[in-house]
């Protein structure tokens, strides 16, 4: 019998389902080894009997704990997919400041439309077990795709250990630090084929870091190419802000005083 | 040296036998050209699509196991492991090898056997105690230690029972590190089964297999009770991508144990860095 | 053939790639943005004989980074059916250096020792090489003059000095008199021009300031001596463990195994792709065990390897001195610095 999955959504832009859905070359095969049992960016029909769970998005409502909970309770596999489940992602810049002060400042006071929000934006496995993470912002079609396979053969996805500075290598990329462009990719974890830096952006760690991130070396990295090592503490804010995540290197990397 | 593909061949699974939730006992067809492995070499096993790891032999071709199939334990543990220890006979591995350094067994006759087995060790080690009661007359006498984690994990029981019912050819000594009720066998590391043996120091050959914590201890113990260096055998797991010596990933200082081991003895690599 | 050097006058070269591309598939360093990479050159394309050593080492031609060791097809019977890829078309490499030249003869000598593959061998066999005289360092961490790899020759079917002017080539092989003949340009190079020649060799090593105090034979012993880990933790600070130096050096040779399938799992290939000692899970096994953790440990495996392992296994020192790995680091950990660190320790 094939597999049910489903699709869930908590706070993100939903460009990770995107992602599911650009696969069109290959949704007939996909369809032919899963059934879709819940998937609203897709489909109206609302199943609540599923093996695996993909869920995207940060928990940012008050709601979405119980409502995450409940997915976890129905799914066999619980698969996090993107930065903002995966790490808390963009989403979790916010952390740094109240929620009240963000409001004010943002909605200039108004009250109308603003939602309740949890004091932190979170990653899911702040609140609940999580068996796999495809991480990315957003997520590699492929990857997403090789580890569907792995799951429905009954084995783990494979997760690549090492730096984006792997892929950006084999791909025939030029270092963007060797350009002054301050480039995470050696902290990164890799699996994306560094695809950013082979269009010239920097890596932001996206996918957060592999397993023997070296953070003062980073910094060291930056300044040797012109770059403060400041910078490196901004741009690692960016996807990797949330709690946990932030403790990994806020100790070695230094942040000006301001944030 | 030869060269080689590293393209396997489809062998079918004859025969499967869990040992315990984890560590499932496969006999499968052999590979049909070439196949005439020893004690200590390994195979490369595929699933298409998965990957490939090495396993060591746990039976080789008619040594106690029949012409043109070998045996292997295999222990769930991950991506690849966790599918193959859901085949069920008549399915199909995919096998290239035999691979690693042919070691000569003449040169272990007329001696003493010690053998110690920690754990998985036990497998390719399995097909050692096969090789040395199958010519039974040319060695002396032979010891057989057995390590567990607990009594459950203890591998290989019939084998066990049927060696440990021949005291005449074979001294089979178990321990484990902890036990339930109803085990009234010994408690305490490998290393402990060492304690009361009386060896002939000079003629006497140890082979070791287990885990990497027991190496450095027993390699210790048997140093101290007078072995020689050349007479203790190891047989060293490194993570290993080819078998044929170009991945490199099996490297300790510059050796490649795919092909120079995994079965070394204690001489040949005492001076390596983090060897053990 | 030692003596058989030949005058090829610049707009030549054409018609030398026009010849090698009815036989083989023609690559030369072409400049991509800020660097150097070896790129498919056609006639017509200025082929760059002053370039400073590309970004990827030649190696990729021989064992290519990501390599398809065969496809596999599920039958109608539930099995597998395993396909080779076809043979590639051979390569010819215009303008190699030294340093890579050296680091050719290293690969060779390391697949005819305890190496059983049956891929990189033939490609050796089958290729074409013409290597080009360097007459200035390329990078600033180059030390090539002190590795013994500035004047190395072979292995190239032809050896080409620039002299300005016209370029002189010296035919190594059968083959390279061929191809030399094929484009009519079997014309003995003049006297003046080998005088000229002379010269230029003659000082060319003012050029290339010596760089360590010691010969490359030393570095064996030396490195033995440096077992003190305080060396390597020192340097190991620095390191990412992002493995640009094992995949930008010429005489690395490790490799990864992997397999891809479509999603039913029916259809599929197995590649290798490069990888090294640097890179995370290089030397850990099931279960999580690593043999060789930590930063400073693999650090020295590296240049251990290099200066130590390499020439006691294959008889060849296994760094050439063409300074990609400490261009390339992004906090520049130089093995240059490290072998003269070692060198000086007692
Ligand atoms: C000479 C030798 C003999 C062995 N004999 C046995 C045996 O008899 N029984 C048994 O159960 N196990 C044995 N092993 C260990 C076995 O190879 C690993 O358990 C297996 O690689 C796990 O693969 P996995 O994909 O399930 O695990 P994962 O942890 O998911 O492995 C991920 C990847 O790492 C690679 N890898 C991980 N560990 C190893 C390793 N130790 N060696 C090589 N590659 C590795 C795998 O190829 C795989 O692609 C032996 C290992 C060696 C080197
Ligand atoms: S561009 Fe970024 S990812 Fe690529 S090698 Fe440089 S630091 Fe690494
Ligand atoms: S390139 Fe530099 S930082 Fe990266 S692994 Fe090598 S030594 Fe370490
Ligand atoms: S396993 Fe590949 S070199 Fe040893």
């Amino acid at each position: 019998m094939r597999p049910r999955v489903a699709f869930f959504s908590f706070g993100s832009c939903e460009g990770c389902q995107l992602q599911v859905l650009s696969v069109e070359d290959v949704l007939p095969e996909l369809l032919s080894v899963v059934e879709v049992v819940n998937f609203r960016e897709a489909m109206d029909d609302r199943g609540d009997d599923y093996d695996i769970a993909f869920v995207e998005g940060s928990l940012v409502k008050p709601d979405d704990v119980a409502e995450l909970q409940q997915i976890r309770a129905r799914a066999k596999i619980l698969v996090a997919i993107g930065a903002c489940a995966c790490l808390g992602g963009v989403n979790a810049m916010r952390n740094r400041r109240p929620v009240t002060e963000l409001a004010r400042e943002v909605y200039d006071g108004r009250q109308d439309g603003v939602f309740a929000a949890l004091p932190d934006a979170s990653p899911l496995s702040s609140v609940v077990q999580v068996n796999y993470e495809i991480r990315g912002c957003p997520i590699d079609r492929i990857e997403f795709l090789e580890a569907v396979r792995s799951l429905i053969a009954g084995t783990v996805p494979y997760v690549p250990p090492f730096a984006v500075c792997v892929e950006c290598t084999l791909r025939g990329t030029p270092c963007l630090l060797e350009r002054g462009i301050p480039c995470l990719g050696s902290v990164a974890r890799a699996g994306c084929n560094a695809v950013c830096p082979a269009y010239g952006a920097p890596c932001e760690a996206c996918r957060g870091f592999h397993e023997v991130p070296n953070f003062e070396a980073l910094g060291e990295a930056f300044f040797r190419h012109g770059m403060t090592r400041t910078l490196a503490a901004e741009k690692l804010q960016l996807f990797n802000n949330y709690r946990e995540v932030r403790e990994a290197w806020e100790q070695a990397v230094p942040s000006s005083s301001a944030t | 040296m030869p060269q080689v593909s590293m393209i396997p061949e489809a062998c079918r699974i004859l025969a499967v036998t869990p040992h315990n939730s984890r560590d499932i006992h496969f006999v499968v067809e052999a590979p049909k050209q070439g196949f005439t492995p020893e004690p200590g070499q390994f195979v490369m096993v595929s699933l298409p699509g998965i990957g490939e790891a090495p396993f060591s032999l746990a039976a080789l071709p008619g040594e106690g196991t029949a012409e043109g199939t070998f045996e292997m334990l295999i222990r769930r543990i991950g991506r690849l492991t966790n599918l193959i220890t859901q085949l069920k006979a008549g399915d199909v591995l995919y096998v290239r090898g035999p691979y690693g350094r042919r070691v000569e067994w003449d040169q272990f006759e007329e001696s003493n056997l010690i053998l110690l087995a920690g754990g998985l060790g036990l497998a390719p080690l399995r097909s050692f105690v096969r090789r040395a009661l199958g010519r039974r007359d040319r060695f002396g006498r032979i010891d057989l230690l057995v390590g567990a984690r607990s009594p459950d994990e203890l591998l290989f029981r019939t084998d066990l029972l049927v060696w440990a019912s021949r005291q005449d050819d074979v001294h089979v000594h178990l321990t484990v590190d902890a036990a339930r009720e109803g085990w009234d066998g010994r408690i305490g590391v490998i290393t402990s089964l060492l304690d009361g043996l009386a060896v002939d120091t000079a003629g006497t050959t140890a082979f070791l297999c287990g885990p990497p914590v027991m190496y450095r201890h027993c390699l210790r113990r048997l140093l101290a009770m007078g072995l020689y260096e050349h007479n203790l055998w190891l047989t060293l797991e490194r993570r290993m991508k080819c078998g044929l010596g170009l991945c490199g990933n099996c490297q300790v200082d510059g050796h490649y144990l795919c092909s120079e081991g995994p079965l070394v003895s204690y001489r040949e690599v005492r001076h390596l860095r983090d060897v053990v | 053939m030692d003596n058989e050097i030949y005058r090829l006058p610049r707009e030549r070269l054409d018609s030398l790639i026009e010849r090698l591309a009815r036989d083989y598939r023609v690559v030369g360093p072409v400049k991509q943005g800020a660097t150097w990479m070896w790129t498919d050159v056609r006639p017509g394309m200025p082929l760059a004989l002053d370039y400073p050593t590309t970004m990827l080492p030649p190696r990729q031609f021989f064992a290519p980074m990501r390599e398809t060791l065969f496809r596999y097809h599920r039958g109608d019977d539930g099995r597998f059916a395993f396909e080779e890829p076809a043979g590639e078309r051979p390569f010819a490499l215009l303008g190699v250096h030294g340093c890579d030249l050296t680091a050719l003869r290293v690969l060779r000598a390391f697949h005819e020792s305890s190496c059983r593959d049956r891929l990189v061998p033939g490609r050796l066999d089958r290729s074409f090489v013409m290597g080009l005289a360097c007459w200035t360092p390329c990078l600033p961490e180059s030390f090539c003059r002190d590795m013994g790899s500035l004047e190395s020759e072979s292995p190239a079917s032809l050896y080409v000095w620039d002299i300005g002017g016209v370029l002189l080539v010296k035919v190594q092989t059968a083959r390279g008199r061929e191809i030399m003949r094929d484009v009519g340009a079997l014309d003995a190079a003049t006297p003046d021009e080998l005088v000229a020649l002379r010269k230029r060799l003659r000082t060319r090593p003012e050029a290339f300031p010596a760089q360590l105090q010691f010969a490359p034979e030393k570095l064996a012993t030396s490195l033995k001596a440096a077992e003190s880990d305080i060396l390597w933790e020192a340097t190991a600070d620095r390191c990412l463990s992002c493995g640009r130096c094992n995949l930008v050096c010429p005489t690395c040779t490790c490799f990864d195994v992997g397999d891809q399938a479509s999603l039913s799992g029916g259809d599929g290939t197995r590649t290798r792709s490069w990888t090294g000692c640097q890179v995370p899970g290089f030397s850990r096994v099931a279960g999580g065990h690593d043999f060789r953790p930590g930063r400073a440990q693999q650090l020295r495996y590296r240049i251990f390897r290099k200066g130590k392992y390499m020439p006691e296994r294959y008889g060849m020192v296994g760094c050439t001195g063409c300074g990609r790995c400490a261009t390339h680091c992004p906090t520049h950990i130089s093995i240059r610095e490290i072998f003269l660190q070692v060198g000086r320790a007692p």
